[in-house]
């Protein structure tokens, strides 16, 4: 399909898109807590996808470059704007249908103490448990020192703790 | 503890369904980007041709690239403006007059 | 008195003109540092040329082909220049400035538009003098920027009846509200 797309069979790239736009979208809108600016940047990174075809050469090389598209547009975004975020405790983030489960009331807090993370270190967080990427992965995605991830995560993951415990989410 | 955040980590940020009609979004913007790079390239068809066919082709291949020309300009002018609505739904904009105010001038 | 009324009819022939025309060769440079480049100059004789070649060969249906010439029936010269560039930061905003800085000169235009978000800007000019009715707009994005000047369309309305084909989405643009 990358190959069809590559040369210019439009409904090869829409194939693309549905199959990435969950990651590229998830990735978005943890970080922003913001369904309509998750959305508009996720649209971005494929319209960018759409312009750079030419250069990707994998299937591997296109599932880096669409987190690092992404990662990127939600850190400069952040930096350039201010934005709230939308979405009520729970209701839209998480694929279970909303109810007042404890679990889910966890996971809405955690959302909640995440977007608050500097977007550095939110990023790596996201990448890390939302993708599941290990540091080295996250790393050569992202193009930095794997040390850089390293020292991010763990100062993320301290601030999480800390702020979770505070708020009496149950950790174990 | 740490296998406790992790796990909720995890849970927390699994992936999450975009809205349903966002691949049809961004192929409307794709269609709206072929249709700009689609002019380019008919410009460097266009000469390629002329070159080939020689100047007893010369009136008809001006007119017919006046008539890309004509709709190239309407429809970035149209795709401009579209944007500009959006942007305008979107965020504040600074709008001088109305129009028909402009009329009365 | 005749160097006088010469002087004076000379006066009135640049105003008329000036009111027309807006000199784009200031984005000329723009072309060396773009990837693409796209330059219009139509007048009006090659505008009806153009209409009568409309087939609808690459247009998807009669609709468009239909929509298109009854904007372009009014139309009277197009000039457009517009640019893609590799990156951002390959044009700047003083690149725009003449352009700006004459359509803030010439009475008869008039912005009404003026939008802007996330660093990038569009505005949209109109002349309502009659006899030289026309549309303006300068787009700057990020790695893209645009000049359209389409002498001889009345309203914004017209532009906004496009909406809907040609695959663009539908426009709301229209009659403007003041800002609060």
């Amino acid at each position: 399909m990358l190959g069809r797309a590559k040369a210019g069979d439009s409904a090869a790239f829409g194939w693309l898109v549905g199959e990435h736009q969950s990651m590229v979208f998830s990735i978005t809108v943890y970080f922003f807590r913001n369904r309509a600016i998750a959305e508009e940047i996720a649209q971005d990174v494929f319209l960018d996808l759409y312009r750079n075809l030419a250069g990707i050469e994998n299937t591997a090389h296109l599932l880096a470059w669409l987190r690092r598209n992404a990662t990127n547009r939600c850190i400069d975004r952040s930096r350039r704007k201010s934005y709230r975020a939308e979405v009520p405790v729970g209701a839209d983030l998480h694929p279970v249908s909303w109810d007042s489960s404890p679990d889910v009331l966890a996971y809405a807090q955690v959302q909640r103490e995440l977007a608050a993370l500097p977007a550095e270190q939110r990023v790596m967080i996201i990448l890390r448990y939302g993708e599941g990427m290990m540091p080295g992965e996250i790393a050569e995605a992202l193009e930095l020192p794997v040390n850089t991830v390293k020292s991010r995560l763990h100062r993320a993951l301290g601030a999480l703790r800390s702020k979770l415990e505070l708020k009496k989410v149950q950790l174990t | 503890m740490n296998e406790g955040l992790d796990d909720l980590l995890t849970k927390a940020l699994a992936r999450t369904e975009a809205p349903a009609d966002f691949t049809a979004k961004v192929m409307v913007h794709v269609n709206q980007r072929r249709l700009f790079m689609w002019r380019t390239w008919t410009a460097v068809a266009a000469t390629v041709a002329l070159i080939i066919a020689g100047w007893s082709g010369f009136a008809l291949y001006r007119t017919r690239q006046n008539e890309k020309q004509l709709v190239f300009a309407i429809e970035l002018a149209s795709e401009k403006i579209a944007l500009t609505d959006q942007r305008l739904k979107r965020s504040a904009a600074e709008i001088y007059m109305r129009e028909e105010d402009l009329e009365k001038r | 008195m005749m160097r006088r009324r010469l002087a004076i009819g000379l006066l009135a022939v640049s105003w008329s003109v000036s009111a027309q025309d807006i000199d784009l060769s200031s984005l000329d440079k723009l072309a060396s540092r773009a990837k693409s480049a796209n330059r219009v100059s139509l007048d009006r004789d090659q505008v009806v040329g153009a209409l009568s070649m409309l087939s609808g060969s690459d247009l998807e249906s009669k609709k468009n082909l239909d929509g298109l010439k009854r904007l372009a029936q009014n139309l009277s010269g197009v000039e457009v220049r517009s640019f893609e560039f590799e990156k951002k930061g390959q044009y700047s905003d003083s690149d725009l400035a003449g352009i700006r800085a004459q359509l803030a000169k010439l009475k008869n235009w008039s912005k009404i538009i003026d939008s802007k978000e996330d660093g990038e800007r569009s505005e949209i000019f109109m002349s309502s003098v009659e006899g030289h009715r026309g549309l303006a707009i300068i787009a700057a994005e990020e790695t893209e920027v645009s000049v359209v000047i389409l002498k001889g369309v009345a309203s914004l309305k017209e532009m906004g009846n496009l909406g809907g084909i040609m695959g663009l989405p539908h426009m709301s643009l229209g009659p403007v509200k003041k800002n609060e």
